[in-house]
């Protein structure tokens, strides 16, 4: 493996809609205005745009009932795909386009930076829309528990995503003696990170460790502040190669090193700790070879915080600590925007709702660019975010620069 | 008297298999007749040796709980308001086999990841009967 186009690709505009608590009358008008601030911010026009993908996958179903009874959502109205955008906006000049349906926004980030970089379109558009769904929780169909839901559901296993990451996490805080009273330090952080940022569904509203620590279990260790809220919100990104940008007035982001993770390597029916782990260090020594970064030159690090815990893994992974270390070194503010490594300083998920890795991707751009306002980090010349959950969730991991490295 | 409801199995082809096993009392686990490679849940191709000859044998029902969470007030239909032990019960066949199922006849904060456990059945209706597990005094050789 090597890495062959470092530096060749750069982020120029990128747009973040505001996390709200509930749906607009319908996403496309959000994803349209998103993704036109994004192409605007990047001192381009819509005809530029001769690429386009996105992640498109709502979590939950709509409150849509197909003719054969089953739950479903409507696109342009809970969700928006590449076909139905390019339509939308009559995208004739299309050269590229691809839809995940696995992963996070990371993944479709990725497939765009390798797209520009092989040339085959110059400019391409990368977003993420989520809505609230409105059918309220996966309950098994009254046929009973298909597939390996079989072997989950019938165990009280569904309903809510909580009990599935629970499982992993126990095995953490049993082998490591990571407790609440850690984890708090990492939420309370993350949501005062969400309080400064006004895109967050928590803007000005950040919680004290007592909040956490006698918030309801859900599933223990976990309770609902473990896990990101439904939101309904947008981000959009715009990818090129850097010899298009060399005369933009938009400072650029430079991709420097980006990886892709594995699957896991055993099947029970929930993922072990032990395969989130080896699956994140995958990725993680795959970054650092094609980035030829190490962990000292990072200054500002997104993670994927679907479920608190994440971050812990993704740490570890990346170097930042040693195994078992992260809700040591999570503690005495040493990852705050101000400290040895600032973590998540827009919020991330947990601070700013759940929108499957798009806000750390756009802050880690937006950090090197020096234009990430109430979350800059200062002097940030180096970036690096963890995208996804590593071993289920299809993730992506990416190094950004300020200048070519 | 079970007091929860719980949603019933689908089995397909695949799993009728391990049903039918547990409905009789015993706990069948796919295996490779390859490469004696156990599979849970069970699998087209065996992922070790990539055999497709894949058969079912006993398992002595005892392991560990190698992980472990409390569901409390459960939301899942026929389980609302509940407090459900969930484990993951590494049997003692195998590294990694794991059967996801529930702690019974204990305290739900007897969960606790490390101790043993052994299976025992409970009929969930439709002709069913689920694996679940209760802790032991083995100790683990």
């Amino acid at each position: 493996m090597s890495y062959r186009i470092r530096n060749e690709v750069v982020v120029l505009g990128t747009a973040l809609a505001k996390a709200k608590k509930t749906n607009p009358p319908n996403v496309s008008a959000m994803v349209v205005d998103t993704c036109t601030e994004a192409v605007e911010a990047s001192g381009l026009s819509w005809s530029d745009i001769d690429g386009l993908t996105t992640f498109p996958i709502v979590p939950g179903v709509g409150g849509t009932v197909d003719p054969f009874g089953r739950r479903t959502s409507l696109e342009g109205i809970e969700w928006v795909g590449v076909n139905y955008l390019a339509e939308t906006l009559g995208l004739h000049q299309l050269r590229w386009w691809n839809s995940h349906d696995r992963g996070t926004v990371s993944v479709a980030f990725m497939s765009a930076v390798n797209a520009v970089a092989a040339g085959v379109c110059d400019y391409a558009l990368v977003w993420k829309s989520m809505a609230v769904p409105t059918g309220g929780l996966a309950q098994p169909d009254e046929g009973g528990a298909p597939g390996e839901d079989q072997f989950t559901v019938p165990y009280g296993l569904g309903g809510l995503w909580l009990p599935r990451f629970a499982l992993p996490y126990s095995q953490y805080c049993a082998r490591y003696g990571a407790t609440r009273e850690h984890m708090a330090t990492y939420v309370v952080n993350n949501r005062a990170n969400g309080a400064r940022n006004p895109h967050s569904v928590f803007y000005e509203k950040p919680i004290t460790r007592e909040d956490y620590l006698n918030d309801p279990m859900i599933s223990e260790p976990l309770s609902k502040l473990d896990s990101d809220m439904f939101v309904a919100g947008c981000g959009a990104l715009v990818v090129t190669r850097a010899e298009l940008a060399a005369d933009s007035p938009v400072k650029p982001a430079y991709v420097v090193g980006q990886s892709m993770g594995g699957v896991r390597t055993t099947h029970p029916p929930f993922v072990l700790w032990d395969d989130w782990a080896a699956n994140a260090k995958h990725q993680a020594n795959d970054l650092w070879k094609n980035s030829g970064l190490s962990p000292a030159d990072v200054d500002s690090f997104t993670s994927y915080d679907g479920f608190a815990w994440f971050v812990y893994c993704w740490l570890e992974a990346m170097g930042f600590c040693g195994e078992g270390e992260a809700h040591q070194f999570v503690q005495d503010g040493r990852i705050a925007r101000d400290g040895e490594l600032p973590v998540n300083c827009a919020g991330g998920s947990l601070g700013v709702g759940r929108m499957h890795g798009t806000v750390q991707l756009i802050e880690a751009a937006r950090q090197v660019q020096g234009v990430a306002g109430p979350y800059q980090v200062d002097g940030a010349e180096i970036s690096v975010c963890a995208g996804g959950g590593a071993a289920i969730s299809g993730s992506a991991t990416f190094a950004f620069a300020k200048t070519p490295h | 008297m079970p007091t929860i409801q719980r949603p019933l199995p689908s089995p397909s082809a695949l799993t009728q298999p391990f049903w039918e096993a547990t409905s009789q009392g015993r706990l069948e686990i796919q295996r490779c007749t390859k490469c004696a490679t156990f599979h849970h849940p069970p699998v087209p191709q065996c992922s070790h040796c990539r055999s497709i000859e894949l058969g079912w044998v006993e398992v002595s029902g005892r392991g560990t709980i190698a992980a472990a969470t409390i569901v409390r007030n459960s939301r899942l239909k026929g389980m609302e308001g509940k407090t459900i032990p969930i484990i993951g019960a590494e049997l003692e066949e195998q590294a990694n086999l794991i059967l996801l199922s529930n702690l019974v006849n204990a305290e739900a904060e007897e969960a606790v990841i490390g101790r043993p456990v052994e299976v025992v059945f409970e009929e969930i209706g439709g002709g069913f009967a689920l694996p679940q597990f209760r802790l032991t005094q083995r100790t683990n050789a």
